[in-house]
């Protein structure tokens, strides 16, 4: 079993009726940023947050959505065809398809199925934990020589809690390293029964103040600040990473006042700095969304460095783009 | 050769007075004067072996003559050399086995990081029970050297004839599909082995293609034995023949025979063409029966003009091999061992035998050229598959997966060499945690049956190339911060930001 079986795999669109079951958008081997050597990245769909810079937008909904690729189109116009509900948009002349018209779409994939060229995308497909297993375990040996793993990312894996929890305990079951991707906005009761069959957490702290943490992601921070206290009380293995988006949270006194909560966490194993990127923007062309912060350069080699030092002062392992 | 085995009485001898420092800057000066020798080649020669390659192949660690480690100082000074002179050639070879210490494990991961392509990889573990199955002493197999591209033998002892074809695999399919017919050539180029109208089933395919393989390889060896005996009545090379055992004492040149060793060694070429042709073929006109075999090869005649959308299907819906997929990798690897199978039934003139390898130096490029449109989506003229590698832009799943694809074909069998080139981003293989991955990749490879392996390091220039022609890599992963993404799929301006980043980087 391989994600692509399943990305064909017609019968993977429909939400089943079996427990537990995970809405999953891909699964990508050879990862290696995200948790030490090579790793399987498990990405779940769905997620509280809704930041500004997310390079992940395809990600960000609790249920599938649709992606059009313009540069694959090779205009056969099949999709048009088949549409129940007319929802190929087309230019003036319905000479070339130019998009899906997300209000009309019922997301019922006829489109693509019919879509050789890959232009159309159906972004979400239903598996059962038996399926994940055989997908991640293919790599095994390669985890064991390199001390990797699986990591569970996103979207926000624990917002699929019933499917998260039972995928961690299969894969700890087959002897596996376990990482898990995670914005810590959830109630600490579902949090908290994951926490023993996580080997490692990788956590996004975005702002430091609850308002403009609000105004960035759409949420205030407390929880996000309370579950990350606990999880220092418990001494469970972190690793920070830091988005750094020009403007929005690399002042110094952010940078700071980041750098200070880390040092007082001695869970906290490294700093992952991520310096912003314009992934997103493509993404939500694909998806038909606006994109927020469309002009936002990515920072400076410089900047980048710059505020790298705030976190080598209190931590050893900081690395620019994740470990 | 093995130079750091055969130099080392030399350097234990004068490392004392010399210094470690004038023991490497006279070998980084051998390297130097080796890399001055060119060889003028014809035309056909220049694109079957493309750049300037001279095929001195230095090889260094494995086994020694008894089973045991043979690492030795020198072998890290050689590999030194080549990171120190970043030059093309000589060509620099690693030996890997059970024993291998991490030192010479990490060298060599250091030495591949840069960029140079090299060292190629071999393991031991295959390439000597390969050997002895070709009919070495054990001692003799623990002692192989590589020459020319991925050839293994032992030096002094053996006249290999390494590149003595390079056989189209795909053309063979080709010929089963049009009934033995050359619609390049438009000529009956090999026996009538049944028209797509007749074939019922996935198997009458394979009979047809296995029918057509048994013909022409026989011509093969045929025409390389025909050349063996032209060679050893024409041009004899007595220089050469007296520095190959036992030349001198059976009186006879290594062309007719003097050798301890011989080998006539063709490769095949195209081993992912014709198994992602196969696999579609399977999939699409058999299993799900979406499409009938004479609609397919319509379509292939008119090389996809007015059918784009059923190629796309070819490409994106059919399994590919190089994903670690079975369905894939099971036809790939049956359709290879027909051609193993084959070219090992025959004997040379020189008393021994032929022995398959499956790598193309550059030969899958002119040999593209004279296959039509295939059933992978693949256009007319299009270069081949490299060696064991998968089409380029086929290889969608990692070099993970890519690794235990390929190391299900039967490596032991293809006993004159195998190739596998592998691409990493540099940022994958940054800091000593890079390294360690280069080494699990290896490392794992080698443990399920891999035989060779080389890394490219991608360069600015690859991802310009990239970005202008986006349908040749398909498979391209680049880091974008927090996340991997194709490349291909990319914004211009982030493709921009990561090619500079690259130069940055690398």
């Amino acid at each position: 079993m391989n994600w692509t079986d399943k990305l064909y795999d017609f019968n993977a669109l429909q939400e089943p009726e079996w427990e537990p079951r995970g809405l999953v958008f891909d699964v990508q081997r050879f990862a290696i940023h995200d948790g030490g050597g090579i790793r399987t990245n498990v990405f779940m769909k769905g997620c509280p947050l809704d930041c500004l810079w997310c390079q992940n937008p395809e990600s960000i909904r609790w249920r599938q959505d649709i992606s059009f690729i313009e540069l694959h189109c090779i205009q056969c116009r099949k999709c048009v065809e088949v549409c129940p509900v007319s929802a190929i948009e087309t230019d003036g002349n319905e000479q070339r398809v130019t998009g899906i018209d997300r209000k009309k779409c019922i997301l019922c994939g006829a489109c693509f199925k019919s879509c050789y060229a890959g232009a159309i995308n159906i972004i979400g497909r239903w598996l059962s934990v038996e399926d994940l297993v055989a997908m991640v375990r293919r790599d095994s040996d390669f985890y064991i020589a390199s001390g990797g793993g699986v990591t569970f990312s996103g979207g926000e894996p624990t917002g699929q809690p019933k499917f998260l929890l039972a995928a961690l305990q299969a894969m700890q079951g087959i002897g596996l390293h376990t990482a898990v991707e995670t914005c810590l906005h959830i109630a600490w009761e579902q949090l908290e029964p994951l926490l023993s069959h996580v080997n490692l957490l990788l956590t996004d702290i975005k702002h430091m103040n609850s308002q403009q943490h609000s105004a960035l992601t759409g949420v205030p921070n407390d929880l996000i600040l309370d579950n990350f206290r606990k999880i220092a009380a418990r001494n469970i293995p972190v690793r920070v990473r830091l988005p750094l988006i020009s403007g929005l949270n690399d002042s110094t006194q952010n940078l700071q006042e980041t750098a200070d909560l880390v040092f007082s966490c001695k869970n906290v194993k490294g700093v992952d700095v991520l310096p912003y990127n314009r992934l997103g923007i493509s993404k939500c062309r694909q998806l038909g969304s606006e994109y927020a912060l469309a002009d936002l350069a990515p920072p400076s080699r410089e900047k980048v460095e710059e505020a790298a030092r705030f976190f080598r002062d209190v931590v050893d392992d900081v690395t620019i783009g994740g470990a | 050769m093995r130079m750091d085995q055969y130099l080392y009485p030399y350097y234990a001898a004068d490392k004392a007075s010399l210094g470690a420092e004038k023991v490497q800057e006279l070998v980084d000066l051998l390297w130097i004067k080796m890399a001055g020798v060119n060889k003028v080649r014809d035309e056909g020669s220049t694109q079957a072996f493309g750049g300037y390659p001279m095929f001195q192949n230095i090889i260094v660690g494995g086994v020694d003559r008894h089973g045991e480690d043979a690492t030795n100082e020198l072998s890290l000074i050689l590999m030194q050399a080549t990171a120190n002179t970043a030059l093309y050639a000589p060509s620099l070879s690693v030996r890997i086995h059970e024993g291998t210490p991490t030192l010479f494990w990490k060298k060599a991961a250091e030495v591949a990081r840069l960029g140079l392509g090299m060292p190629a990889w071999y393991n031991d573990r295959v390439v000597i029970p390969a050997l002895l199955s070709r009919g070495l002493t054990l001692e003799d197999a623990r002692d192989y050297g590589i020459i020319g591209c991925v050839e293994p033998q032992v030096g002094g002892k053996t006249e290999g004839w390494h590149d003595a074809a390079f056989f189209s695999m795909s053309k063979v399919l080709e010929l089963a599909l049009n009934n033995g017919y050359d619609p390049m050539g438009k000529v009956q180029l090999g026996p009538q082995t049944g028209s797509v109208e007749d074939f019922k089933t996935f198997e009458d395919v394979v009979a047809a293609y296995q029918k057509q393989m048994e013909y022409f390889v026989k011509l093969l060896c045929h025409s390389d034995n025909a050349v063996d005996l032209a060679h050893a009545k024409n041009v004899p090379l007595p220089f050469l023949s007296g520095m190959v055992e036992d030349c001198i004492g059976r009186g006879k040149s290594v062309q007719e025979g003097g050798a301890i060793y011989n080998f006539t060694g063709p490769q095949g070429v195209g081993v992912a063409n014709v198994g992602d042709s196969l696999a579609a073929i399977k999939k699409f006109c058999f299993d799900e029966k979406v499409l009938s075999l004479p609609e397919l090869k319509a379509a292939m005649d008119k090389d996809f003009e007015g059918t784009e959308e059923l190629r796309q299907m070819l490409v994106n819906r059919a399994p590919k091999y190089g994903n670690d997929d079975d369905y894939a990798d099971e036809v790939a690897v049956m359709a290879t061992d027909i051609y193993c199978a084959e070219v090992q039934k025959y004997r040379n003139p020189r008393n021994g035998i032929f022995q398959p390898g499956l790598y193309p130096v550059s030969a899958n490029v002119p040999l593209g050229c004279v296959v039509a449109a295939t059933p992978d989506g693949r256009k007319c003229g299009q270069p081949l598959a490299d060696g064991v590698s998968p089409q380029g832009g086929f290889d969608t799943s990692g070099p993970t997966a890519t690794v235990c694809s390929v190391a299900k074909l039967d490596h032991t069998v293809a006993s004159n060499g195998t190739l596998l080139n592998q691409k990493f981003s540099p940022d994958s293989l940054a800091g000593e945690d890079g390294l360690q991955k280069l080494i699990a990749v290896t490392d794992t490879f080698f443990k399920r049956g891999g035989f060779h392996v080389q890394y490219n390091v991608i360069s600015r220039e690859v991802l310009e190339d990239a970005q202008a022609n986006p349908d040749n890599y398909k498979g391209l992963v680049v880091r974008v911060a927090g996340y991997s993404a194709f490349f291909t799929v990319l914004d211009k301006s982030i493709q921009n930001d990561i090619i500079s980043r690259t130069e940055q980087v690398a």
